[in-house]
């Protein structure tokens, strides 16, 4: 029983590491990370217990029962950024999130800067959602640029010296492991991430903006080729302790002919 | 009575206990701040009995040397090199780990994987969750910025075999155990990792398969020796 929970989990971790590889090259995936804990001890024998009028057990007979999973976490650590020279990408260097709304009136945080202008001239992530505090941006407009604090200037013509159209805002969490993951490289706002608190990219904590770059996933392949192999070796070595198990059952049951 | 094959039971029974402790470390191969349990198997003269007749008593000592320190991102993971615990506020007093795995919550308090508060040396720490970066220094002096937060609380116990194993890497002090103070540097970024070692606790498990191979061995032994002088 006791080798078979440290089977599950190890089967837990490799899990969770395929899934960080396969998102090797999603854009602004964040990898995710598993803690065991051991489980409960069934007491033989107590520590400092009386063995007798004038003795006492110095240490008792306390065995473990297992392992199990303490939760997953997720590493906000930087992802790299990646340049894309396309107008409409925009990375976050350092802390916050980008807020989208989602056609039901919900919102989505996300550190997947890789925007699109849409036909009604609205600046919206790769699902179709719009981003928020993203200004409108007609047809007209030739170029643009987003500065580092978040203010977007545009022009519409090549003697234009430019016009500030709006100024995009980030969104911080107290605790945001406390993050719930949705899929699609969005997360929503849970009770443990704390509300999301409007910032001036820059400020309080909140990362700088870079315009024209996209940040990459944070999971590097060789530190989870290693998780692989020890999660698969772990699992391997448990695997032998339930045979030495069984084998010592069979002993037993051959003692009867 | 022939005491020979009851201690053959004993020693069965002892290496049972003995694999159980062994399964428990391999399962715990990959669980941060976990300690490795050892056994012992001792024999002693069962009271009001001659030479012959040994009992055999299974002890488990629970084995606090340093795992391993694994780097990692979270400012928020701590790890202790020496020897010393990590008192958190658990739902009935104080409670002692060695694994540092905290984080924040929205309040700013720092807790466990369990959400047990972190226990200071003096005040509570007020983090600001957003404000900025996060450092401890070897002596747990946590930093906001500049700031200084407060001494995260480490103690160390004169005799730790007394602590009580709660499980998730949990110990509780209920049994007179005089504490001191630790000598342990807290490092930041890193995650102390189990100290079982699968090599170690697979060549005890063949030991223990072999010895209890012995003991039927000698079981089946007596059991022949009787049936042959009980044939007709």
């Amino acid at each position: 029983m006791t080798a078979s929970s440290g089977m599950k989990s190890q089967q837990k971790m490799v899990d969770t590491i395929a899934n960080n590889i396969a998102n090797v090259n999603t854009g602004g995936f964040k990898r995710s990370t598993l803690h065991f804990r051991s489980l409960l001890y069934q007491t033989y024998a107590e520590p400092g217990a009386a063995t007798s009028q004038s003795g006492m057990n110095p240490t008792g007979l306390q065995i473990g029962s297992g392992v199990e999973i303490a939760g997953s976490r997720k590493s906000f650590r930087q992802g790299d950024l990646e340049p894309t020279g396309a107008p409409f990408d925009v990375a976050i260097n350092g802390q916050g999130f980008f807020r989208v709304l989602l056609p039901n009136g919900d919102f989505r945080y996300t550190r997947d800067g890789h925007f699109n202008r849409d036909g009604n001239g609205m600046v919206v992530t790769a699902d179709g959602y719009p981003v928020e505090t993203f200004p409108n941006i007609s047809a007209d407009v030739i170029d643009i640029s987003i500065a580092e604090d978040g203010t977007i200037t545009t022009r519409n013509s090549e003697s234009d010296t430019g016009t500030i159209a709006g100024q995009m805002q980030l969104f911080r969490f107290a605790n945001p492991e406390g993050l719930k993951a949705q899929g699609g490289n969005n997360f929503s706002e849970t009770a443990s991430s704390g509300t999301a608190q409007q910032q001036i990219p820059g400020t309080t904590g909140t990362g700088r903006l870079v315009h024209r770059h996209v940040e990459r996933s944070n999971v590097e392949v060789v530190d989870e080729l290693v998780g692989l192999i020890m999660a698969q070796r772990n699992y391997e070595v448990n695997s032998r302790a339930v045979r030495a198990s069984d084998e010592m059952l069979q002993q037993v049951n051959q003692m009867i002919r | 009575m022939n005491f020979g094959i009851l201690n053959g039971v004993r020693a069965s029974n002892a290496n049972e206990k003995r694999l159980e402790a062994i399964t428990a470390n391999l399962a715990n191969v990959d669980t941060p701040g976990y300690k490795r349990q050892s056994t012992a198997i001792k024999a002693f003269r069962v009271p009001g009995s001659d030479e012959t007749d040994l009992g055999l008593n299974t002890s488990a000592t629970t084995d606090f040397s340093q795992g391993d320190l694994r780097p990692s991102s979270n400012p928020f993971d701590l790890a202790l090199m020496g020897t010393g615990f990590f008192a958190v506020e658990g739902p009935d007093g104080e409670l002692y780990t060695r694994r540092g795995a905290f984080r924040l919550d929205q309040n700013g308090v720092l807790l466990t994987d369990e959400g047990y508060p972190v226990a200071w040396e003096s005040n509570p720490g007020e983090i600001n969750p957003t404000g900025d970066l996060i450092t401890v220094d070897a002596s747990g002096l946590m930093h906001q910025g500049n700031k200084e937060i407060g001494r995260i609380k480490v103690v160390d116990f004169a005799n730790p075999q007394r602590l009580e194993n709660l499980g998730g890497e949990y110990y509780l002090a209920n049994r007179a155990t005089p504490e001191k103070p630790s000598t342990a540097t807290v490092h930041q970024h890193h995650l102390e990792a189990s100290n079982v070692s699968s090599i170690d606790e697979l060549v005890g498990m063949i030991s223990i398969q072999r010895s209890f191979e012995a003991s039927q061995n000698v079981m089946q032994l007596i059991d022949q020796t009787y049936s042959a002088l009980t044939a007709p």
